[in-house]
């Protein structure tokens, strides 16, 4: 194949993965940071993935390298946002609500934002996006047996806050 | 139905909800951004020779307005070479990753196979003023704001020694702080 219809189809290979992968994305990270940033932070990624496409494509998973470019950077704004936000806090300057909101606004909503980044981007992951926890865990650099612990952790604390049970069991 | 089934029900069913949310397509914008990204890594790369070159020559300078010697501001011998450390949490990237310390400003690193970390790292560079070294590793990745880190370095039998001085990039000081094991 010429270079000339290897980049064409290059091309449209990407334009077929950005179509299926992106909206995901960030819905995704909607409920890890703001909905405006989660667009922001999806587009970092996939134009990476853009100029990284030749060599990322033929990886066994692209989705996995976006996914990971995307929670690396959402894990850095969170943290950002949520340094920020103590430090107006402290200093009593009247701090807008930077972790929130999350989409979708409710109380699942608000009681995930509660959870450190980490075991939010698990929960997102495994219960938003279906994917097996060994899954999970090799996309947020965990052990499958942190991410399990994590998991259990997020789910306790997501029960107390939204006065159900849980036990040891993932369904 | 118990109640941990009903948990982990409610918890699908609302974080699902997000699926109702449209999502705009920004193709366009993502392409723009990427050939963003390409003419801003080039321009650094030229503004990264540049400083070197003026680093370089106000060092001279430097020295031969000097009474003493300055400070090592060369790549010291025991800097040179591979180190290897394996990484086992964070958000880095699992696995040994390996720091070649090349002839100034050169610096190659690999990591484990198939980590973004390693695929978005470009080559970087290295400058060494005496007991610290300021790298620009990840700066076309994961540290986009924070362009340099520096880190204080020891060399002791055949180990490095690397600890944070300032770095804003915490991906970065994820993989370089701690100790590293020489190489070939």
């Amino acid at each position: 194949m010429r270079s000339r219809d290897r980049a064409d189809a290059g091309a449209e290979a990407f334009a077929w993965f950005f179509a299926a992968e992106y909206p995901r994305v960030v819905r995704s990270l909607s409920h890890l940071v703001r909905r405006e940033d989660a667009e922001d932070v999806a587009q970092e990624a996939f134009a990476r993935l853009h100029q990284h496409w030749a060599k990322v494509s033929r990886y066994e998973r692209p989705d996995a390298w976006v996914r990971r470019v995307a929670l690396n950077q959402a894990t850095s704004l969170a943290t950002r946002e949520g340094k920020r936000y103590q430090r107006e806090r402290r200093a009593d300057l009247g701090a807008r609500d930077v972790a929130a909101p999350v989409v979708p606004d409710t109380r699942v909503g608000d009681a995930l934002r509660t959870l450190p980044v980490r075991q939010r981007m698990l929960v997102v992951l495994y219960y938003y996006e279906d994917r097996p926890l060994s899954d999970a865990a090799e996309l947020v650099d965990m052990t499958p047996g942190a991410a399990k612990v994590a998991l259990h952790r997020a789910r306790q604390a997501l029960a107390r806050l939204l006065d159900e049970e849980t036990s040891d069991e993932l369904a | 139905m118990s109640s941990p089934d009903r948990l982990d029900r409610l918890l699908r069913t609302e974080l699902r909800r997000a699926d109702d949310f449209p999502v705009e397509s920004r193709y366009h914008a993502v392409l723009a951004r990427s050939a963003q990204r390409t003419r801003r890594r080039r321009t650094g790369l030229v503004a990264t020779a540049a400083i070197l070159v003026v680093t370089g020559i106000g060092g001279v300078l430097q020295w031969q307005s000097s009474p003493t010697p300055p400070a090592v501001d060369q790549p010291h011998a025991s800097l040179s070479g591979s180190w290897t450390r394996t990484v086992t949490e964070g958000t880095v990237g699992d696995g040994a990753w390996t720091l070649s310390f090349e002839e100034a400003p050169l610096l190659a690193i690999e990591g484990p196979p198939d980590r973004p970390a390693t695929s978005v790292t470009d080559g970087a560079s290295y400058a060494v003023r005496g007991d610290q070294v300021r790298v620009n590793i990840f700066v076309n990745g994961a540290c986009d704001a924070a362009q340099v880190g520096a880190y204080r370095w020891t060399v002791d039998a055949g180990l490095l020694y690397l600890d944070v001085v300032e770095d804003d990039c915490e991906v970065r000081q994820e993989l370089l702080i701690g100790t590293w094991v020489r190489g070939s």
